[in-house]
């Protein structure tokens, strides 16, 4: 029994871990799909950040199982994903900012989360390096961690193909043939695959797909830039995120420093990088770590968010075509909480159970206003 | 306890070697003489630092290799300040120099021992990833050896932004961009000329052999100097381009501060890479590019070793393989895999003559040493018995691998061109790109001579003048004005 013939669109983390998922369970019929090489899109675009310190329940619980399953990925697929578990620290600036901390803090011990609060001395003595000027509170969650963004798609392609799974890069999906009330045909560049299910995953390219099919999605794509600087001996262990910016910045297993914030506002068209962040994000990092002026920047680029008027995803079957599911919309957060999605969603299509949790995430959402908003979302 | 000894030849039978004034320097604790023209790296190398730094991986020992500020086997920590390229750096008086990236030294480093445990290669990305607790370890003592230098001692301040704008921008300044700068003046254009390298030439200022007229590389620049001064060309040294933004300007990076260039027209000169060769052990220190050479000897007048192997026939190879004896370097051969000679025939006749061999259909299979460079061990092409040649030095002449890197972001076509040696721009005649407003010329269009670079350089540099003052200047790109 090797499941119905399933193909799925997209080779980022969305579709890679869903097709292991799936393919552990016995549908081994799979196709991934991806118009690129792999690691071209934003999976490899982001910066590795997994944590469970999150404003709404339902994340925090998926991210905590989420970040357990970062933690057991290199046993689970042979392959090291380089996860460093030396926490996140939030600092705010602001009375509002530490007020929101401790709600989300409670909320999260709620969860099973053991997340803790830190005076400006417990931040200043945890990371020395750090300017701690103006820091009202630090919330900090030592399982949090930042692992290398290739290895986790280099890691599952490969246990993929090992069960049988047809990874295709450079398919380039270009129409959907629906008969009566199924897609039957994934029509490519190179050339066309028979389907009895087809799972979008094709995160801010994900409303092209839907198109093909009559689909309208709502995601809207926002440029975010990123910066690394040379790699540096190890001094820096917590990945920061100063509340008063929203940038995020860790040091990568190499020892690069890795920074992030967005820019520029709404639907963006292009990755291109720009000085305007160059400028913005050094002056942010300086800030924060004076020391770091001197350093030298290695690259720059961009990337999308792939975001949904209630920020929280798109999952789960449409009405029409019937054997179209969609998996997207996951903001800024995909790569984190992809590996947890990912078995939920497969539990859902091979063994019919709807975890409670992305129960509510279908597209007919919208038509009834949307759900609860999520607070923490950062970069 | 490390001895120095200087290896600078201060007495030459024609030449005089133009280091600046007497200063001293302080590397890892110990007072060295340097002089204020010379790279950090040079003068390093000129009292026998023969481990410039140790990899990022394995911690093999690096030594000097092209002396043009590309391939970051130089790396040191210079005032403070981590993993500066020091072949792009003169000397200052008192100037701390330390190499880093290395327990507890570069001379002995630990971490090298990676490197015996793991001859072959290291499958980190799939190793000893069950059980969990052993991938714990792993991950640990990876992450304790991971980076290359620590953070600057200080923070650090910066001038203010600068910003300015000029009619054509010539960045590279070697044989095709000095030349691009002059064509641009002749073509009715003001130009500013910018090179990341402390002064003009790039590798020409090693190139022993006449060039147009001129007796050798140094003469060609010092008559260029005179007639770019005469052009009124601003040139900006020290000054290194760190990308093409799309708000419409070029960033470069200079005396620690950032210059935002606007230009209505940009010549890119940045020519090629010196490739290592491909061979085990490639990276031991003394091993060269030819012009990494050329440049240590010719124009710092550095005596590197006793005896040479010289790896290629072309002419560099032939006028290292004609010079080195000149101060002091036996050399043992010349090795080329091709079974004819690229260079000037007649030449390679007279350096036979005085029984120097020239290895055609062989190619070097490793270099021999651990630590030290020992020698080549050469076999025919063919197949056959091995030669082992004893040498402490061995220079590579190969065509570089083109610069593509500023083209390709300011959105000209970039494509692998695998008789060029890599990813050329493409471009018409004259060097023009698609982008309309960037030209390309010398090396990074594909191997060429100086004399071939001098010329295209000349007419990319007229044509991009021509062109600007054909058209209306461009309306500014979109985007926004950065805060002072």
């Amino acid at each position: 029994m090797a499941g119905p013939k399933t193909i799925i669109i997209g080779g980022g983390i969305v579709g890679l871990s869903l097709a292991w998922n799936l393919a552990r369970r016995g549908w081994t019929d799979l196709t991934v799909l991806d118009r690129d090489h792999l690691n071209a899109g934003a999976s490899a675009r982001c910066g590795g950040g997994v944590r469970s310190q999150w404003s709404t329940a339902d994340n925090i619980r998926i991210m905590k199982r989420s970040t357990e399953l970062f933690a057991s990925f290199p046993a689970d697929t042979g392959f090291n994903n380089w996860f460093r578990q030396e926490g996140y620290l939030f600092l705010a600036y602001t009375d509002e900012q530490a007020a929101m901390f401790e709600q989300n803090h409670r909320l999260q011990k709620e969860n099973g989360v053991d997340s803790e609060l830190l005076s400006p001395a417990q931040i200043k003595a945890k990371a020395p390096t750090i300017n701690t000027d103006g820091v009202v509170v630090g919330a900090f969650h030592q399982k949090d961690g930042v692992c290398f963004p290739f290895a986790m798609v280099w890691g599952y392609a490969k246990a993929c193909r090992r069960l049988g799974v047809q990874v295709l890069p450079f398919h380039e999906v270009i129409g959907l043939e629906v008969a009566g009330e199924k897609i039957t045909q994934v029509v490519t560049n190179r050339g066309r695959f028979a389907a009895d299910l087809v799972i979008n995953g094709a995160a801010v390219w994900s409303p092209n797909i839907g198109r093909m099919c009559g689909v309208e999605l709502p995601n809207c794509a926002e440029k975010h830039e990123a910066i690394v600087t040379e790699p540096l001996h190890p001094f820096l262990g917590a990945c920061l995120i100063p509340m008063d910016s929203g940038m995020y910045l860790a040091q990568t297993m190499r020892g690069e420093i890795y920074a992030c914030v967005g820019l520029e506002k709404g639907p963006a068209t292009d990755y291109d990088h720009t000085f305007a962040f160059a400028q913005k994000i050094s002056r942010l990092m300086i800030r924060l770590i004076p020391r770091l002026a001197g350093v030298k920047m290695l690259r720059q680029w961009g990337g999308f968010y792939d975001l949904t008027p209630d920020t929280n995803p798109i999952v789960g079957f449409v009405d029409r075509p019937s054997n179209f599911y969609q998996y997207h919309g996951l903001m800024g957060h995909g790569f984190m909480f992809a590996p947890a999605l990912s078995e939920m969603i497969a539990e859902h299509l091979v063994a019919g159970k709807l975890h409670p949790d992305i129960a509510p995430y279908g597209l007919a959402r919208f038509k009834s206003g949307g759900l609860e908003v999520e607070k923490m979302i950062i970069g | 306890m490390q001895r120095f000894r200087d290896h600078r030849i201060y007495t030459h039978h024609e030449r005089e070697f133009d280091r600046g004034r007497e200063i001293t320097i302080d590397f890892e604790g110990h007072p060295l003489r340097a002089f204020s023209k010379e790279p950090v790296a040079v003068a390093l190398y000129a009292w026998g630092v023969r481990v410039a730094s140790r990899s990022m991986k394995f911690h093999r020992p690096r030594g000097l290799f092209c002396l043009g500020g590309r391939c970051m086997s130089c790396l040191a920590r210079v005032d403070g300040l981590p993993s500066v390229r020091t072949c792009r750096v003169p000397c200052r008086d008192g100037m701390k120099v330390r190499r880093e990236n290395a327990i507890p030294q570069a001379t002995d480093d630990l971490l090298h021992t990676l490197d015996f445990v793991f001859p072959r290669t290291l499958h980190y990305q799939e190793m000893f990833t069950r059980p969990l607790a052993l991938n714990k370890l792993l991950q640990k003592s990876v992450r304790m050896f991971s980076g290359a230098g620590d953070l600057p001692d200080q923070p650090l301040s910066a001038p203010p932004l600068r910003e300015r704008e000029v009619e054509v921008l010539v960045i590279g300044a070697g044989p095709a961009g000095i030349s691009a700068a002059l064509g641009a003046v002749e073509g009715g254009a003001k130009a500013v000329l910018v090179d990341d390298a402390p002064e003009l030439g790039g590798h020409l200022v090693g190139w022993p052999e006449p060039l147009l007229g001129a007796a050798d590389g140094p003469a060609w620049i010092a008559a260029q100097h005179t007639r770019l001064e005469q052009a009124g060309v601003e040139t900006l040294l020290g000054a290194e381009c760190i990308g093409r933004y799309r708000e419409g300007f070029w960033a470069l990076h200079h005396e620690g501060g950032l210059v935002l260039v606007r230009a209505k027209r940009v010549v890119l000169a940045t020519g090629a890479y010196d490739q290592p060769p491909l061979f085990a052990n490639n990276d031991l220190p003394n091993l060269f590019s030819a012009r990494g050479l050329m440049k240590l000897t010719n124009r710092w007048g550095i005596c590197p070793a006793v005896a040479c192997t010289i790896i290629g026939a072309d002419d560099a190879a032939l006028s290292l393989a004609e010079r080195l004896p000149e101060i002091g370097v036996r050399v043992l051969g010349l090795v080329t895999e091709s079974t004819k000679i690229d260079g000037d025939p007649d030449r390679a006749e007279r350096i036979q003559s005085r029984g120097v061999p020239i290895f055609l259909g062989h190619r070097v299979t490793q270099a021999i040493g651990d630590f030290h460079l020992k020698g080549l061990r050469l076999e025919p092409v063919g197949g056959g018995e091995h030669v082992d040649a004893r040498c402490d030095l061995v220079a590579v002449s190969a065509p570089g691998a083109p610069s593509w890197e500023l083209a390709a972001q300011a959105g000209a076509e970039v494509k692998f061109v695998d008789g060029q040696h890599g990813f050329v721009s493409q471009a018409d005649a004259v060097g023009r790109t698609r982008t309309g407003d960037v030209f390309v010329t010398g090396e990074m269009l594909g191997p060429c001579s100086p004399a071939r670079a001098v010329s295209h350089g000349w007419d990319a540099g007229v044509a991009a003048a021509f062109d600007l003052r054909a058209n209306d200047p461009r309306p500014a790109a979109r985007g926004h004005t950065p805060e002072p």
